[in-house]
């Protein structure tokens, strides 16, 4: 018999990897109006890349190798008077889609439950196996 | 005769464990590109276990997807949850059963 408590380490790589996706979000929808970054440049969307992770033939968990840089092209308005406008009087502004970020968004919190949700149903299922004891 | 109920009970709760785990699985990676859903038959498990005795060979199969994903990703969430719910109380009535029958040989023992 292997590891009991595998199904909730799996359920737990879950959550983890779709509360990080959650961060990811949250960073695109809040610089979504960034113009300046550390690196330099307007700021990019950020994803992240999911991995399957096998802990034994019937327990396959998830993690994130990297959060990668979307590099589709930069929102460009026109706006002579801002600090960062080029010499044609453009801004670029990042290739954030807020739509598109709420979609994510739902979606992760669809998949976080779901875990959540299987870490309950073992807990309850291993609770219903000490019971067997107390027979 | 023997009574074969506990043996029995406890290769459901074998299988109903081992089918946990792979649909556990199935929602961890309800994201990630390429991966496909997986499962295994509770009733073949079941009957393999009963025809033989000692360690159990799993069969696990990817189960035929409805509407595959642009990302090669067959996971289908509310299916999964669905198969959760009646593997979970598959779980819970043999762990009941086996309580009952504990009890019973139980009180057998401990009768006046």
């Amino acid at each position: 018999m292997s590891d009991m408590f595998l199904p909730l380490k799996v359920s737990a790589t879950g959550l983890e990897a779709q509360k990080i996706r959650m961060n990811v979000i949250a960073s695109n929808i809040a610089n979504a109006n960034s113009t300046r970054t550390p690196e330099g440049g307007p700021y990019r969307r950020k994803d992240v890349l999911f991995e399957s992770y096998l802990y034994d033939e019937s327990s396959v968990g998830v993690n994130i190798p990297k959060i990668v840089e979307y590099q589709g092209a930069f929102k460009r308005v026109y706006e002579p008077g801002h600090p960062d406008a080029d010499k044609e009087g453009y801004v670029n502004y990042p290739n954030v889609d807020n739509i598109a970020e709420m979609v994510n968004l739902i979606s992760a919190t669809h998949a976080y439950e779901a875990n959540l949700t299987l870490i309950t149903a073992y807990k309850d299922m291993f609770t219903k196996t000490l019971a067997i004891l107390q027979a | 005769m023997p009574d074969k109920t506990i043996g029995l009970l406890q290769h459901m709760l074998d299988v109903a464990a081992f089918r946990n785990r792979v649909l556990t699985s199935n929602i961890a990676n309800a994201d990630t590109p390429g991966y496909k859903a997986k499962d295994i038959s509770f009733q073949d498990e079941m009957n393999k276990a009963v025809s033989s005795d000692g360690q159990q060979e799993y069969h696990i199969y990817e189960t035929a997807t409805t509407m595959p994903n642009r990302d090669g990703n067959t996971v289908n969430v509310d299916i999964e949850m669905a198969k959760v719910a009646e593997n979970t109380l598959l779980y819970d009535t043999a762990a009941q059963l086996l309580t009952m029958k504990i009890r019973q040989k139980k009180s057998i023992l401990t009768a006046p």
